[in-house]
């Protein structure tokens, strides 16, 4: 739900209810905002839509089939090792991380992509302690990461952040979080126990052709480790002013040769945010998630995974319904359930060294409720990807989905649904062609997605990377990609009732502002244009660039408004809606840097720097630009006694945030976060880390949905580990 | 979704600028095709992999002050048996010193040629007799790494281990102390497993 008015700010004062209660009936009844005059079907821009995704399609399989149809002259049979000795210059822990298998094989190293990919890791999310998903974010530079409260957060990759952020995908183990309904992801929903993240992969910019639309800024997939990883007893507390406290508890069992399995039960309580005077805000969640996986490896050629997980949470938050009876504004603590679980299988089958097949299909259902509104969701999913070799040069993916969603929406005095039921089907499927045009020198990526959405029809989503390898240790990547973003639920039939104006002796009416949604918005589209670079200056001190220009359409945003006068309604008032439209085009380009330096074979530095613009075609309080810059330096520490210094330090520039009816501005801040490790024995692990030190308190994002601003103090906590 | 009332034109060619480029990356593939293909490098990449461990372990352990010569005498890194790193550990040689030591490597097929080795690795196809051959070794103060799935049980005391495609290793501390070796720390933390006492074989 986001809400939306186009009216000159004023502030409205309002009584605080202080109740924890889900409210027992609101002074008001709903009021339907008046729908306006039709907004009229851009046929003529459809069309040249269609015509535009003809001609790029027809361009794409010309140069597929003049280059890769080309049979290889050369001796070579496209494996390619790294040149003799070199792996000893990596570290051992780099070492662990390298995969056997060669380029033919399915596995590539991310530094052989022609994308902008970061991977967060096990050790990075252990050493800094991080307790939520959205924390280990922060270490991509390039991703815009704002706390809301203890529930949501706002992330975002390459601008246009938002509570409900839409333009990223976010996968956990391969399965999507995010919402179709409500438009974005979350986080509060995904308490994956973060000591069975293996890995966290992001890659920065358009993911759509492998990923599919919603893949426009950013795809990150979640990775958690394989049952086989996880054996044994875990059990960890933390506790401290945030969390209070944390329990995760796990264990592990090899079932059979070859059959692995684990079960693990997580529960959160997180507290502690503050208001701006530095009282307790009265946000707080309660999470409990359980959870098993089971891996098989029936032969060497095959691998099984089979998971589940189910969580149920309760979270407090203030809420600000609009009321057409002073005082105009109710303000209460509303008190939400979510729940859910989802069931996943996958099977890897290697037919040979060049081939390979992968299935996955996964169930989910979750209830989720916010300002008194929810959302009930089934989705069925059904993946298969197979990837083989054409000659020597090519290496081929292809692959068939199918997703359909079942949902069901009930609303509040906040967000009405003009249709309340929601079935979604969407068939897809996509082809990547990667060509050694120079083995080991230059390799071209051709590569589309299609997609049929029972929303928005037929799209294709092309893309062409280049990645050119001067010297061993350098490279050189260049990308042009196409993706579109189907709007959601929300955007096609979400009225949001924002606020309510009081009558003024000009105008003794109240007036209601309103959002209305659009059931005849277009997709939006991306047209990104990115270009990157990577060197290992020394041994130890590399660089990763990447620079992006990115031309997006039709973004959907409320921009016109039109009154009316309630006359029939008891009390009459004045009716502004704003609808969603698809406003206007935008510009955003910039520029992400991430260095590491291994100063000694016990301290690691990292530094990452982002610089974005944005330029809008349009004016919407709710489409803002990210923050301007963003850096960050983290450093790792290996002292004697079996003792770890870990920090960081980010600095974060200020943003507009929607809030109320305009917007305000959130000041840049400084983040300066330390924690000491200590492995006490083999199976014990003690840690303490303080966050946020540098400032009292500080506030990242708004609300969408409550004028109250929580802001996050200075806190500390600990963790205790215990593995047998 | 409404339909626009007017028909799609009859097909186009696709713009210039489009074709001109299929038509230059034809010819890039063409004469790429001529050119000579790089240097094959036959060794699979596993044990590039462990190569490199091998040189790193070197790195991170202290051999007791009677297995040197001098300051100056090389470390010796022994293969027993086939060796399955082709030219690894040679170039890895070529380029690299530790501790200020040049590393020599030794190919050896008896226990009388593993005089004077301070790194002894052992590959999967010596399972049949490493029991023995390690129990001969003890006295040498030698760092056996193996890779068979009996390695420490046998008496080893670094054994490499693949996992999800990634070559890892578990360490026999107390074997190594007890040759006046000493791991270190470092080394410890990132192993799979320490075992402190090897796993006692099933007579």
């Amino acid at each position: 739900m986001k809400p939306r008015a186009f009216v000159p700010r004023c502030r409205l004062g309002r009584a605080h209810v202080e109740s924890d209660t889900k409210p027992a009936a609101i002074a008001a009844p709903f009021w339907k905002p008046a729908r306006n005059a039709s907004i009229g079907l851009r046929t003529d821009m459809t069309f040249k839509n269609h015509l535009r995704k003809a001609r790029l399609f027809q361009a794409i399989v010309t140069l597929a089939l003049a280059a890769g149809a080309f049979p290889a002259f050369a001796a070579d049979d496209g494996t390619t090792n790294a040149p003799a000795g070199t792996l000893a210059d990596l570290s051992v822990e780099q070492l662990m991380n390298e995969s056997v298998t060669s380029v033919a094989r399915r596995e590539t190293k991310f530094e052989d992509s022609a994308a902008a990919i970061s991977v967060i890791t096990q050790d990075d999310i252990r050493r800094l302690g991080i307790t939520t998903i959205p924390d280990a974010l922060r270490l991509v530079p390039g991703l815009d990461v704002a706390q809301i409260n203890s529930h949501e957060w706002a992330v975002s990759v390459r601008g246009f952040n938002g509570e409900f952020a839409n333009k990223l995908l976010v996968l956990v183990d391969g399965r999507s979080i995010y919402s179709t309904g409500f438009g974005g992801v979350v986080w509060g929903m995904e308490d994956v126990p973060l000591e069975d993240v293996d890995r966290i992969e992001v890659i920065r910019g358009p993911g759509a052709s492998l990923w599919g639309a919603n893949a426009v800024n950013g795809v990150i997939n979640i990775i958690t480790k394989s049952a086989k990883d996880t054996q044994g007893v875990l059990i960890s507390v933390t506790g401290g002013t945030f969390d209070q406290p944390t329990t995760t508890v796990r264990y592990g069992t090899r079932l059979a040769t070859n059959l692995f399995c684990r079960v693990y039960a997580k529960v959160s309580n997180r507290d502690g945010l503050e208001t701006a005077g530095g009282q307790a805000a009265p946000d707080r969640t309660f999470t409990a998630q359980g959870g098993t996986r089971l891996d098989w490896e029936p032969s060497d050629e095959d691998k099984v995974t089979l998971q589940g997980d189910f969580f149920r949470d309760r979270f407090v938050e203030n809420q600000d319904y609009a009321s057409l009876s002073p005082p105009y504004v109710q303000s209460f603590n509303q008190v939400s359930d979510d729940s859910g679980g989802n069931v996943l299988g996958r099977w890897t089958h290697d037919f040979s060294d060049s081939s390979s097949l992968a299935i996955q299909t996964y169930y989910d259902r979750f209830k989720e409720e916010q300002a008194g509104a929810s959302e009930t969701a089934d989705t069925f999913d059904f993946d298969a990807q197979h990837r083989f070799m054409l000659g020597n040069r090519n290496d081929i993916t292809w692959g068939l989905g199918y997703r359909g969603v079942a949902a069901d929406f009930t609303s509040s005095p906040f967000v009405m649904w003009s249709q309340t039921t929601e079935h979604d089907e969407l068939y897809s499927s996509f082809v990547q062609d990667e060509i050694s045009l120079l083995p080991d020198r230059l390799k071209l990526t051709l590569g589309s997605k299609f997609e049929d959405n029972s929303l928005s029809g037929l799209e294709v989503e092309p893309t062409v990377r280049l990645l050119w390898t001067p010297t061993a240790r350098q490279s050189v990547w260049a990308a042009i990609s196409r993706a579109v973003r189907t709007p959601d639920w929300t955007d096609l039939h979400a009225d949001v009732n924002v606020q309510v104006l009081p009558p003024t002796p000009a105008l003794p009416l109240p007036v209601l502002l309103s959002a209305l949604g659009n059931p005849k918005l277009d997709t939006e589209e991306l047209t990104a244009y990115e270009l990157g670079y990577r060197v290992e200056l020394t041994k130890h001190l590399s660089l990763d660039a990447a620079a992006f220009y990115d031309d997006y359409g039709n973004l959907i945003a409320p921009i016109g408004t039109s009154t009316q006068i309630e006359t029939g309604a008891s009390p009459p008032y004045v009716s502004v809606t704003s609808p969603q439209e698809n406003a206007g085009p935008a510009h955003t380009y910039g520029l992400e840097i991430s260095a590491r330096w291994d100063a000694t074979d016990y301290w690691h530095l990292t530094a990452n720097y982002s610089w974005l613009d944005t330029q809008l075609g349009f004016y919407s309080p709710d489409t803002q630009p990210g923050p301007r810059q963003q850096a960050q330096l983290r450093s790792s520490l290996d002292l004697p006694c079996r003792l770890e210094l870990n920090g960081d330090v980010s600095f974060v520039d200020q943003v507009a945030a929607p809030y109320g009816m305009g917007q305000m501005n959130i000041p840049s801040y400084v983040r300066l976060d330390l924690g000491l490790v200590w492995h006490a024995t083999r199976n014990l692990e003690l840690g303490v880390w303080g966050e946020n030190l540098a400032q009292a308190r500080h506030v990242e994002y708004t609300s969408y949905t409550s004028t109250l601003v929580t802001e996050i103090p200075r806190g500390v906590f600990g963790r205790i580990t215990i593995r047998f | 979704m409404c339909h626009p009332a007017h028909p799609l034109p009859a097909r186009r060619r696709g713009p210039a600028a489009l074709r001109w480029l299929a038509w230059a990356l034809w010819g890039c593939c063409f004469f790429a095709g001529l050119t000579p293909g790089l240097a094959q490098d036959p060794v699979a990449k596993e044990y590039q992999i462990k190569a490199a461990y091998l040189y790193n372990f070197a790195k991170f352990v202290e051999w007791p002050a009677p297995a040197f010569t001098n300051n100056e005498s090389p470390l010796v890194i022994g293969v027993f048996g086939p060796n399955p790193f082709g030219d690894e550990l040679i170039a890895i040689a070529k380029d690299h010193k530790i501790n200020g030591r040049s590393i020599v490597i030794k190919h050896v097929a008896t226990l009388a040629e593993a005089r004077g080795v301070h790194l002894m690795f052992f590959g999967d196809t010596e399972d049949g007799h490493i029991a023995g051959t390690l129990a001969a070794l003890k006295e040498n103060g030698v760092l056996t790494v193996g890779e068979s799935e009996k390695f420490i049980a046998s008496g080893g005391m670094i054994s490499f281990v693949l996992e999800e495609n990634r070559v890892r290793f578990e360490i026999n501390a107390a074997a190594a102390e007890r040759q006046g070796m000493k791991i270190s720390a470092q080394l410890l933390k990132l192993a799979k497993t320490v075992r402190n006492e090897p796993r006692q074989l099933p007579p």
